[in-house]
């Protein structure tokens, strides 16, 4: 009796030894250690909900660690590395296949875009819901995504219009122009020669009428709204360039007759965007470029009106989120998994507030606090879709951007004439396009 | 001795060892040295000529910037618009990216248009490019990262400045005129190509005002660390050669310095080397390079000089191991001929001694020989004689012996053999010599198994050795007592311990360390000049290690000595017959005379070519009873055998070196003839030949057995009567 009695408590104590083993081990089983290399370039965030949050870099890191303090799936840590424009191409194409190679890119889908057709950039149709897919307007997503999938995830915007400095309209006679409503206005292009011409004609010396320059590739997307002046929308029904429309040659006609009608600071094909900001900001200038990242650069906004570009022009700039598929299923996973963690929590949604928030709900909420938020939410009716999702639109020698600007700068210098230097733009940039379809590869 | 040798050789390679690790270490030492110092030799020549093309560069730049100048002057430029213009058409072709002129009130004119008004706050930004020209500079090169502020335009740019002369335009007296150029393009001339390996660039260089502020750096990590100060950099690190207060002040006095510091993870040590620029120019080129650059070059050197130093030390070991080998090999023959110089000298006097006294004798017998008063001492003189051929017999059969033995030919013939009988045997030869002195002899046995396998012949020599020494040295009055017994090992073996205890003149301490040396002879009052060879206790040492066993003494002067030999063995159970045939004939002749007459005549023939041995011999067995003939060659014996009656002869005594037809021959000749006595004639090889192979040759060509001469008269009888019977 007293033999069986030990053996059932020994057979007891055998089990729960067992048992506890196993509870344990798998209460203890490591999490995968996992280490997410988030770029972006220098950006100012302007957020009216934490200003002291001034740039993305921050932001991404403050969120990063939000983030991995609540992510159960795996051990994640956040790296940021910042990179300049001129770095790009070495931060993150030059990167693939090493181990810093990015996993999440935070960028303007103006330099985003691109990656999209290397293959290694994923979908993000998973990670968004019906909620998120209704709070941002169908003109993101159109711009986010490529044959019908969502490979970028838009976060906030930037309007591209053009701000003139109403004391010089004043000086040479256009007060007709002004307005003291703080509306962006549209002129008709007779309006334009009329007030180009005048300012031309009066403004005092070293001052000069509205932005030129074609030095290089810096500012090329405005230079192809004013080319959409006359009604062109620059693209035909296939996607390519059609810069040999009439209304095409029309605009670089007038573009070019800027030259000799003194609306242009002088040789404005050796000028940069940046040159013709400092003569805006130095009062040298009466027309520039503006986008609701500006308005901290003025002290009284009040001094200066807005107009969108000629023939009713507007662009806009999303920022957002890229994930990259670097081979690892994992990192992919909490890559999607910060980015949803990112627009479900309003703490990190709301920073988009400052510029346009991509999120219909946040700029609701922060309207009243977003200078101008109504004026651009109206103005979006004239927002053109400036890359139509066009593939090899930078980075390469080949690249849209880099044949279109050369043509734009001999245009301006006088060496060919609108109707050559159309040809010319039709033939490298529709070869550039050409080339990213060939060579474009969208991840499976 | 060994032993020393041993610790000289230990403390010889330890000090060569140590010796070759001194020098080596040494050596490494020096080596990394000289590789350092070449190392800062060679990265003070790749820093002054980087530094004089950056010199070039800058120099270049200003050029640049004095031509455009007096280009301004060539083309007339009478508004602030034309001058800008010209400057905006010059920077785009020139490698600046922007061109300014600085007025002398501080107001800038660039080539972009834009004129930066001093205290204009609505640029949020200002040049303060008016303090670059203080102090009547001519030129002037400063970092100018330039944030615009758009925002949209933030670039580290160098300017490079020159004062201008008397240069107005619309009224504007200008100071300067400067050219920004992106910091890429000196950058592109700092790249050091030496130091880059597998794409990695372990050489950095730089450009520091007279604070450390980085002008140029294109070590990345610094830049990405985003320190603008070499000192904050030095601060940063753990170990530095030179503290940054001493940096400082060899950068005020414009001196040329290079020191080195290790980072602040320690990973890596870098030498830092400043060259001041002068000429206008207050900045110092600064390189620095990795450790590893140098680590590397000298492993190299480390490796090939430890390969080298390995191959010398081993060329030298092998060199001292060949000449220690060498020297060895010439002791050891020095000691070999030493050896036989000694033995030869020992030989002659040995046998020179008992040959004088025998011609001596001999002379004297001659002399004396018809005196008959003189008789008695004749026949004393005789005895002496038979006594010293005796022993000078025993003398080269010992030498003999020795010199086979200590060339390792030790002849061993391991067979059964009867305890008992061997010692019956020992006891009848030795009593003879003992008793009649009137010393006391008794043997004892105690045996557990009589009969071992092991060589009959060279115990009985050993034990002939030892008992014969006992009853030389054993005076009258005295006793000698031998005993056998027996310890068993196991089943298989048994080791059998002789033990011969006199109560004799015993040996003195000093020589019982020598006793078993050759030719060793104690020399003192007691022995009273007793001969011996000197070699009969080196020959039974030998004998007895070669049989596995042992021979040990004890001894007290005047007390008496102890020789103990123990011979392990195997036991033999099953005696062979012939054994047991013996000890039956050993009891039998215990009991009838051992040389008694035979009862009937007996013919013998002698085969014997040498004419005195054969007198002699016929002459002794004529005296013995015997009937003789003899053969003067082998071939002769064959045909006096062939001619003789069936049975005339019972016993040849065959010499085995003799012409014609030597003695094995002839024995081999007579057992194939066709009668019928031919196998049954007792042949007895008789030779001087005592070697193994002597009789076994004799036994092979059909001999019966074999007798040493000269021939001992009583053992031929001996075995003659042994056969007959």
């Amino acid at each position: 009796m007293k033999k069986r009695i030990l053996s059932v408590l020994l057979a007891a104590a055998i089990c729960s030894a067992l048992l506890s083993g196993c509870g344990k081990n798998k209460k203890d089983s490591p999490k995968e250690d996992v280490t997410l290399i988030i770029k972006a370039p220098e950006l100012a965030l302007n957020s009216v909900t934490r200003p002291e949050i001034a740039e993305s870099g921050m932001f991404l890191q403050m969120a990063g660690e939000a983030f991995a303090d609540q992510y159960e799936a795996a051990n994640v840590t956040i790296r940021i590395e910042a990179f300049d424009y001129i770095d790009e191409m070495e931060a993150i194409t030059g990167c693939f296949d090493t181990d810093d190679a990015t996993d999440i890119l935070y960028e303007g889908y103006f330099n985003m875009a691109s990656y999209l057709h290397t293959g290694r950039v994923v979908p993000l149709d998973d990670i968004i819901s019906d909620e998120l897919r209704n709070d941002i307007d169908d003109a993101y997503w159109a711009m986010s995504m490529a044959d019908g999938k969502t490979y970028m995830m838009p976060f906030l915007s930037m309007q591209n219009i053009l701000i003139y400095n109403k004391e010089l309209f004043r000086e040479c006679g256009l007060d007709a122009y002004l307005t003291d409503d703080t509306i962006i206005q549209n002129w008709t292009l007779e309006d334009w020669n009329t007030i180009l011409d005048t300012l031309a004609a009066n403004l005092p010396d070293r001052t000069y009428p509205i932005m030129m320059y074609g030095k290089n590739n810096q500012g090329d997307t405005h230079i192809m709204s004013f080319l959409r002046s006359y009604g062109s929308t620059i693209f035909d029904s296939e996607g390519n360039f059609d810069f040999e429309d009439e209304r095409v040659i029309e605009a670089l006609t007038w573009l070019q007759n800027g030259v000799d009608r003194g609306w242009y600071p002088p040789h404005p094909e050796n000028l940069e965007i940046a040159d013709c900001n400092e003569l805006f900001l130095n009062g040298q200038l009466a027309i520039s470029l503006f986008n609701n990242a500006s308005f901290t650069l003025y002290d009284d906004i009040g001094e200066y009106g807005f107009v969108n570009f000629p023939g009713d022009v507007a662009t806009s700039f999303i920022t957002g989120f890229e994930i990259f598929d670097n081979g690892d299923a994992l990192k992919v996973q909490a890559a999607k998994d910060f980015v949803r963690f990112l627009y479900e929590n309003e703490e990190w949604l709301e920073l988009s507030a400052g510029n346009i928030p991509a999120s219909s709900a946040v700029a609701e909420k922060y309207q009243d606090q977003i200078s101008m938020l109504n004026e651009f939410t109206a103005n979006s009716v004239h927002v053109v879709d400036f890359m139509n999702n066009s593939p090899n639109w930078q980075g390469s020698d080949t690249s849209v951007r880099n044949v279109f600007w050369p043509q734009i700068r001999a245009l301006l210098a006088m060496e060919i004439t609108p109707k050559e230097c159309a040809s010319a733009l039709n033939r490298d940039c529709n070869a550039a396009l050409k080339i990213g379809r060939q060579n474009s590869t969208l991840h499976e | 001795m060994k032993k020393n040798h041993h610790f000289i050789y230990f403390l010889l390679i330890i000090s060569t060892l140590a010796i070759v690790s001194l020098a080596t270490f040494f050596y490494i030492r020096q080596l990394n040295r000289t590789i350092l110092y070449n190392i800062t030799g060679s990265v003070s020549e790749i820093a002054e000529h980087d530094k004089a093309a950056i010199q070039s560069y800058i120099e270049i730049c200003w050029k640049d910037l004095h031509e455009i100048h007096e280009r301004f002057l060539s083309i007339r430029c009478d508004t602030l618009q034309e001058i800008e213009i010209r400057m905006n058409l010059e920077c785009a072709s020139s490698g600046f990216s922007h061109i300014y002129l600085l007025a002398e009130d501080g107001t800038v004119y660039t080539d972009k248009f834009v004129t930066y008004t001093p205290g204009n706050i609505s640029m949020n930004r200002e040049f303060d490019f008016l303090s670059y020209f203080s102090g009547g500079k001519e030129h002037v090169i400063v970092r100018f990262d330039d944030k615009a502020a758009s925002g949209w335009h933030s670039k580290e740019n160098i300017l490079y400045g020159v004062r201008l002369h008397d240069f107005e335009v619309d009224g504007v007296k200008m100071l300067a005129l400067i050219g920004i150029s992106d910091i890429s393009s000196i950058q592109d001339n700092m790249v050091i190509d030496s130091f880059i390996k597998n794409g990695e660039s372990r050489g950095h260089s730089a450009l520091i005002d007279m604070e450390g502020n980085y002008i140029v750096n294109i070590n990345k990590e610094i830049y990405l660390n985003k320190q603008n100060n070499l000192f904050e950099h030095l601060l940063e690190s753990a170990h530095s050669d030179l503290t940054n207060e001493e940096v400082r002040e060899k950068l005020m006095n414009l001196e040329t310095f290079g020191f080195y510091h290790t980072h602040v993870d320690e990973t890596s040590r870098e030498l830092f080397y400043f060259i001041p620029f002068g000429n206008d120019i207050d900045l110092y080129f600064v390189m620095s390079v990795n450790e590893a650059v140098y680590t590397e070059r000298s492993r190299v050197f480390i490796t090939m000089s430890v390969i080298m130093l390995s191959i010398c030390i081993a060329a030298v070991i092998l060199m001292l191991l060949v000449m220690m080998w060498h020297q060895k090999k010439t002791i050891r023959a020095t000691e070999k001929a030493l050896s036989q110089r000694e033995f030869l000298s020992n030989m002659s006097h040995e046998i020179r001694t008992p040959l004088n006294g025998l011609i001596g004798m001999n002379h004297l017998m001659m002399v004396h020989i018809d005196d008959d008063s003189r008789r008695s001492q004749i026949k004393e003189w005789l005895n002496k004689s038979h006594s010293t051929a005796n022993y000078l017999l025993s003398l080269v059969n010992d030498i003999l012996d020795m010199s086979k033995l200590q060339s390792g030919k030790v002849d061993l013939i391991r067979e059964p053999l009867l305890i008992p009988v061997l010692v019956d045997d020992i006891t009848a030869m030795q009593s003879g010599n003992i008793e009649p002195r009137g010393v006391s002899f008794t043997v004892e046995q105690d045996l557990i198994e009589p009969c071992i396998e092991s060589d009959a012949t060279r115990i009985k020599q050993i034990l002939m050795n030892i008992i014969g020494n006992a009853a030389k040295f054993t005076p009258a009055g005295k006793s000698i007592r031998f005993s056998v017994s027996q310890q068993k090992t196991d089943e298989l073996h048994v080791t059998t311990i002789f033990r011969c205890e006199d109560t004799g003149i015993g040996i003195s301490k000093e020589y019982i360390g020598k006793i078993f040396d050759a030719f060793s002879q104690e020399r003192n009052r007691n022995n009273n000049g007793i001969k011996g060879t000197g070699l009969g206790m080196a020959i039974s040492k030998i004998l007895a290690t070669a049989l596995g066993g042992d021979i040990t003494v004890e001894s007290e002067l005047d007390v008496g000595s102890t020789f103990t030999l123990t011979i392990p063995a195997v036991i033999v159970k099953d005696i062979p017959d012939y054994l047991k045939e013996d000890a039956q004939a050993a009891e039998s002749e215990n009991v009838s005379s051992a040389d008694a007459a035979p009862e009937r005549p007996i013919k013998i023939l002698v085969a014997e070519d040498v004419e005195l041995n054969a007198e002699i011999l016929l002459e002794i067995l004529k005296e013995e009873g015997f009937e003789t003939a003899l053969a003067q060659n082998g071939q002769e014996a064959v045909e006096l055998f062939e001619r003789s009656e069936v049975g005339e002869y019972q016993i040849i005594l065959m010499d085995m070196q003799m012409p014609v037809m030597d003695g094995c021959s002839a024995a081999a000749a007579i057992r194939k003839l066709n009668r019928a006595d031919a196998s049954s004639v007792i042949i007895y090889a008789c030779t001087a030949n005592t070697f193994q192979e002597d009789r076994d040759m004799a036994m092979k060509s059909g001999m019966n057995d074999f007798l040493s001469k000269p021939i001992d008269i009583k053992v031929l009888l001996k075995k003659v009567n042994a056969n007959l019977k």
